[in-house]
């Protein structure tokens, strides 16, 4: 027979993860791609290594404008800083410059969600800003976001640049490979830069990446992207 | 009588014979911004979706969208830049053609 208090404190979570579905925020959206694509358009994106996994899927309901949930999920070396962050998010495309051989793109975003953590107990409800400029031409790729991680017990900004060339260019029935150099770094987490030599696919339906973390081949990354 | 009645008939008969000539087949666009093909994927299902749409070509290289009409349709010319404009892409350029997608295929290579 669940008491008043068992009850009440029931109540106080469903209506917490209410609260948390009802935020149109952001988040640890893909570093990688474009977090707005076009309307009525669902796309998935997943990322991991030994010490961060990413998971989120985001739907584009009007031009410029993408709505997505995820979890997000990280942590030191020594794994006593442990981050597992569910979480909505909202992206903006603030700019597009679509120029005949290239394409440049700033977004912002925000995002609510709700952490736990192997350094103290409970949930946090998690502050998730975000914002990535990106240029991109045929044969080139450069890439900057940013994603904040804030609560009132942990703050994290994680830090992510790519840079890369195609070594194959494809065009749109044909696969392109690249060799892009990717550098992050994560603020508070007690964890050092990363630099990953990372190898690229992309066609029409997949993106693709593999790469080594600081060059090792005990700690691979995957990211993988689907649209729907 | 018999003169206007000629002239009417040259007439028609001009009309008819150059709507044959420029019946449209495919229409072509000229596009800006589109680089990658993962992203370009978003203007191929956009343009599939539109009921005229009898097939998509997409050429990276040349900045080129075409599509070729089913039998009968003609194109909606603002349906189709506001479409592309919606999958986040600028057209430079917007044309009808008596083409076909492999007429225009062959001319881009």
């Amino acid at each position: 027979m669940p008491t008043r208090n068992h009850k009440s404190r029931r109540l106080a979570r469903a209506f917490a993860w209410a609260a948390l579905a009802a935020v149109t925020a952001l988040t640890a959206m893909p570093a990688h791609a474009h977090p707005v694509t076009f309307p009525g358009n669902l796309m998935t994106m997943i990322e991991a290594d030994r010490s961060w996994t990413d998971f989120n899927a985001w739907y584009t309901f009007a031009p410029s404008h993408a709505l997505g949930g995820g979890y997000s999920g990280f942590r030191n070396d020594d794994i006593n800083r442990v981050r597992r962050i569910p979480n909505l998010h909202y992206n903006y495309r603030v700019a597009r410059w679509n120029l005949p051989d290239a394409q440049a793109n700033i977004y912002l975003q925000q995002g609510i969600g709700s952490a736990s953590g192997a350094d103290f107990s409970g949930r946090r409800w998690t502050y998730m800003p975000g914002a990535q400029a990106d240029y991109e031409t045929r044969k080139v790729f450069v890439k900057y976001a940013w994603h904040g991680y804030k609560s009132n017990t942990f703050t994290h900004n994680f830090h992510n640049a790519q840079a890369g060339a195609a070594f194959v260019v494809g065009d749109y029935e044909e696969n392109s490979h690249w060799a892009i150099l990717d550098w992050r770094k994560t603020t508070n987490l007690g964890t050092r830069d990363e630099w990953t030599p990372t190898y690229r696919l992309i066609n029409k339906d997949v993106f693709f990446e593999f790469g080594l973390v600081n060059g090792r081949t005990s700690n691979p990354r995957i990211t993988l992207m689907l649209n729907f | 009588m018999k003169k206007p009645l000629m002239t009417l008939a040259v007439v028609i008969a001009s009309g008819l014979a150059c709507t044959t000539a420029f019946a449209v087949k495919s229409v072509r666009v000229e596009v800006n911004g589109m680089v990658c093909a993962f992203c370009a994927s978003a203007i191929d299902k956009k343009l599939s979706a539109l009921p005229e749409s009898k097939a998509i070509y997409v050429n990276l290289e040349k900045k080129i969208v075409a599509i070729e009409l089913k039998d009968g349709n003609t194109p909606n010319l603002d349906r189709v830049r506001a479409e592309i404009k919606a999958a986040g892409y600028d057209v430079v350029n917007i044309t009808e053609t008596g083409q076909t997608l492999a007429q225009i295929k062959a001319s881009l290579k």
